[in-house]
């Protein structure tokens, strides 16, 4: 057979098996309780493969080339039936998983099927069901892909494409109220990518593909149905003006029509998009990057809910042969892109810069009309050093938008958001095996309305300094040292919300070590102190009730790994937690301030795991916690409270293959946990937590 | 080594760089603290103080009572109205969303738990707050329309730092009005989508 009329009946064949797929899906959905044996027991297809199989061992035996191998397993599939079909894996597995809120059964059948000039052609059927633990909820999926690529097959690449996707839940909320939730969707493509032609110094590509979907579904008593056929084309030139120096250009459409039925009214929707873009590519002595300008816009056609000015669905004293209305959607927008790299010695400079213009009405939502403008700007220099480097970067966001309600005779005003934020890393290498890390970073970040539409014009600014010391001693032992300052002042630049000014500053310390005794022990600590107070800039004023506080929190982890054997591990870590929020009270003659503490928290907490590796393919694991929690509060609503909490787990993973390739694989992760103590529910005392599947490749 | 003390003054130009971070000089408050937020020392304050800032649309106390480590997670209504806009729903994305809340003109009344449900004493360094129903109307002040969401949700809290932060927060499902229970209401989530879902920037190429 000549390869063109080998390729001619391959595409027959996979139209064909397109339609079998999609019959397939469609009678499932149809018959879900009895059909499944049906579509996943393809017995002709078992006992071929089992044929493949073995014509495939038999090829691969090391005396035969592979060209020789393949032409003796089609011989030994009966030649003329496959001879294009170099191998073909089926994979049926099944799994549970469980965890605190929900349980999923699924069952998935995987078939991959490689054919002669790196074609494959995939196909995955799936089903599941899900209980809830915590709400009345259950869901039920079934879905089923296809996908044929044609590789080298032909001078561009092919792609058939089917899916069906089919999910179905119900729930009944805390008032026993019920709702069905239906989704049946189908979707079928076919497209053609680097179709290609070179012409001199000018490349073209050209990319195309046509397709249909469908939905069925149901929500709340309500329907949201739609049938659409959908063709897209895009084609890209590039000519090479200089070496290293492209001139780029791209035209892209797509339009897409059909039916829709939403609620209790039916009518046509439809869509035209296309976009249109030019850049100048570059790789030469200044560096690599683009210019990039591109152009898209689209009308949509559609029916919808009546929605209010934010956009959410208003049908609120609407009758309901009103809610839908048929919308038409338009948007314009402008994209800016540039990129650049460059390095010279030990200096790289990375720039980054982007704008992107807006515009989308809605002839019918309250939404009306919005415009909208994002700029942004990122500098990285980086210089590298021997053993050390220094990174500096600057980022810009600058944005805003601005809306006409539908109802309204002028724009409300533009709602503002600017971001700059600056940042400098230095790794340097003090001494011999000790590296310091210093980062300082500052932010700016504000909320503009422009006419005072709203109250939230806000700056918020931020800066923090963070130096990090780690040390190795020798191999057995290593330090390292944190310290970070972080000052934030929250600014409402509005009289009517700067009462709530402030200027938080917080500093935080964590020395910390990790030392191997012995091959069969470890030892780590970790102490950590946070401290943060929160300033109100007007707390002088009489108008201002808010009072300045002073919080802080000790944290101690130790954690002691034994390894008594080479089978078994062991683990006991202690957490220590004390912290306290306080009041400021006032301020003596000599500066000094004062604090009342409100509140004083102590956690105190400690962990047992314990791994032992039974066999290379069985570990049993358990864990077990126990913590004591004391809470007081001071002034006039005292009270103290002490509880104690914990959990217990036992569990353990196998991973097991058996057969010629490991053909069976059994995976399991299973926990059974036991809970106690305050707040723990019915539901979280006493659960499985696994992940397990069997799967057979064949 | 020479060279790693040399490429400090690298740094210089950055210094420069440092009156672009003035911020704003505010107005001295005319009136007494219409925000008033509780102390983050306890989980139950931080789920309050949601309430507070919805009530007065101030972003930053929604700010404060969010872990940097947020996730959300939408219930199936929401996630089926707005599918892959809730993937990755960290800090950033949820502080977009309430800035953008604000900012659109809204009335918000709230109350952020239902008077049934019994708050789980504060232990240890976490605490789950499990099928805690909230309730909230959203008034428009620019077309009057009023929007109740109602919905039941499962809150995780930690401690970092000095203070309790929302470190997750997963919606289960819409709640019906207590009055009707016919009357099926949207979770916060199919808001959030909303809001979500006009971030559309990233479509234009």
């Amino acid at each position: 057979m000549r390869p063109g009329r080998t390729s001619r009946v391959l595409l027959l064949g996979l139209v064909g098996w397109v339609m079998v797929v999609s019959l397939a899906g469609s009678v499932w959905s149809q018959e879900p309780a009895t059909s499944s044996a049906d579509t996943l027991g393809t017995t002709t297809e078992s006992q071929n493969l089992s044929v493949i199989e073995k014509a495939i061992a038999e090829a691969e035996k090391p005396t035969l080339s592979p060209a020789a191998a393949r032409a003796a397993a089609a011989a030994s599939m009966g030649g003329g039936i496959f001879p294009f079909l170099i191998s073909l894996t089926n994979t049926p597995k099944a799994g549970l998983k469980a965890n605190v809120r929900q349980n999923t059964y699924y069952g998935q059948f995987d078939t991959v099927a490689k054919l002669t000039s790196g074609a494959t052609v995939t196909n995955t059927i799936f089903y599941s069901w899900d209980e809830f633990r915590m709400q009345d909820t259950t869901i039920e999926k079934r879905s089923e892909d296809f996908l044929f690529k044609s590789g080298k097959m032909m001078s561009s690449i092919l792609s058939v494409s089917g899916k069906w996707d089919w999910k179905e839940d119900k729930t009944i909320n805390t008032a026993g109220r019920a709702n069905l939730s239906r989704r049946d969707y189908k979707q079928g493509e076919i497209s053609l990518q680097k179709l290609e032609f070179d012409s001199g110094d000018l490349h073209t590509r050209i990319r195309g593909s046509a397709g249909a979907d469908a939905q069925k579904r149901i929500n709340r008593e309500q329907r949201d149905d739609f049938s659409r056929g959908t063709l897209d084309v895009g084609v890209q030139s590039g000519y090479k003006l200089l070496d290293g120096l492209v001139l780029s250009g791209r035209l892209y459409g797509q339009l897409s029509d059909g039916n829709q039925n939403l609620s209790d009214t039916a009518g046509n929707s439809s869509a035209l998009g296309d976009s249109v873009g030019f850049g100048v590519f570059m790789d030469r002595g200044l560096g690599k990057g683009f210019v990039r300008i591109s152009r898209a816009n689209f009308e949509k056609k559609y029916l919808d809910y009546l929605r209010n000015s934010n956009g959410s669905t208003d049908t609120l004293g609407v009758s309901a042969e009103e809610w839908v209305v048929k919308e038409l959607e338009t948007r314009d927008a402008v994209s800016f892109d540039l990129r650049h790299r460059v390095s010279v010695g030990r200096l790289s400079l990375r720039t980054d810069m982007s704008r992107v213009v807006d515009d989308l009405v809605y002839n019918v939502s309250g939404v009306g009309r919005k415009e909208r403008l994002r700029d942004t700007a990122n500098w990285r220099l980086k210089y590298q050093a021997e053993v050390d480097s220094l990174v500096m970067k600057y980022r810009l966001l600058w944005k805003w938008e601005d809306q006409r309600f539908q109802a309204g005779t002028e724009n409300r005003g533009r709602q503002y958001d600017k971001t700059r934020n600056a940042s400098i890393t230095w790794h340097h290498h003090l001494f011999r095996e000790t590296l310091l890390t210093a980062a300082y970073e500052e932010e700016l970040s504000q909320d503009i309305a422009q006419y005072e539409y709203n109250q939230n014009d806000k700056d918020r600014h931020q800066r923090g300094v963070r130096l990090k010391l780690d040390r190795e001693w020798k191999d057995s032992f290593t330090t390292n040292m944190a310290f970070a300052y972080l000052q934030t002042a929250d600014i409402a630049t509005r009289e009517t919300r700067s009462s709530n000014n402030n200027e938080k500053t917080s500093y935080e310390i964590s020395p910390g070590y990790d030392w191997t005794l012995s091959k069969r022990l470890k030892v780590s600590q970790e102490y950590r102190i946070y401290i943060e107070y929160t300033n109100y800039v007007y707390s002088y004023l009489p108008v201002v009730t808010r009072k300045d506080n002073y919080n802080k929190r000790g944290n101690l982890n130790t954690a002691v790994t034994m390894y008594p054997t080479d089978r078994l591990d062991l683990t006991v870590r202690y957490d220590y937690n004390r912290r306290f929020n306080a009041t400021k009270t006032g301020t003596d003659a000599t500066g000094s301030t004062f604090y009342f503490k409100d509140q004083i928290q102590t956690v105190s907490r400690i962990d047992l795991d314990i791994t032992f590796r039974a066999s290379p393919w069985f570990t049993l694991q358990g864990a077990t916690y126990s913590n004591k929690n004391s809470f007081e509060t001071m002034g006039a609503a005292a009270m103290a409270e002490d509880n104690v909490g914990g959990q217990v787990w036992l569990g353990c993973i196998v991973d097991k293959q058996w057969g010629a390739n490991d053909q069976i694989d059994l995976s399991a992760r299973i926990k059974k946990f036991y809970a106690h103590g305050p707040g723990i529910t019915e539901t979280s005392a006493d659960y499985w937590m696994v992940d397990t599947y069997l799967s057979w490749r064949f | 080594m020479k060279s790693g003390r040399h490429i400090l003054w690298l740094a210089l130009p950055w210094l420069l760089t440092g009156c672009l971070f003035d911020p704003r000089d505010p107005a001295p408050p005319r009136t007494s603290d219409p925000i008033q937020y509780l102390p983050r020392g306890e989980a139950v304050n931080v789920w309050a103080n949601l309430e507070i800032s919805l009530e007065n649309n101030d972003s930053f106390g929604w700010d404060e009572a969010i872990s940097a480590g947020f996730q959300y997670f939408p219930d199936l209504e929401a996630e089926a109205a707005y599918p892959g806009i809730f993937e990755g729903w960290g800090k950033t994305e949820e502080i977009s969303f309430i800035k953008a809340l604000y900012a659109g003109g809204v009335s918000i009344s709230a109350q952020m738990r239902d008077d049934d449900f019994n708050v789980p004493p504060p232990a240890g360094t976490e605490v789950v707050w499990e099928n805690v129903i909230y309730d909230l109307t959203v008034q428009s002040t620019v077309d009057g329309s009023s929007i109740r969401y109602r919905a039941s949700a499962i809150i995780n809290f930690r401690l970092e730092g000095n203070f309790w932060y929302i470190s997750s927060w997963r919606d289960q499902q819409g709640e019906s009005d207590p009055d009707d229970p016919s009357q099926l209401f949207s979770s916060m989530g199919v808001l959030r989508g909303v809001f979500g879902s006009n971030k559309s920037f990233n479509m234009v190429k």
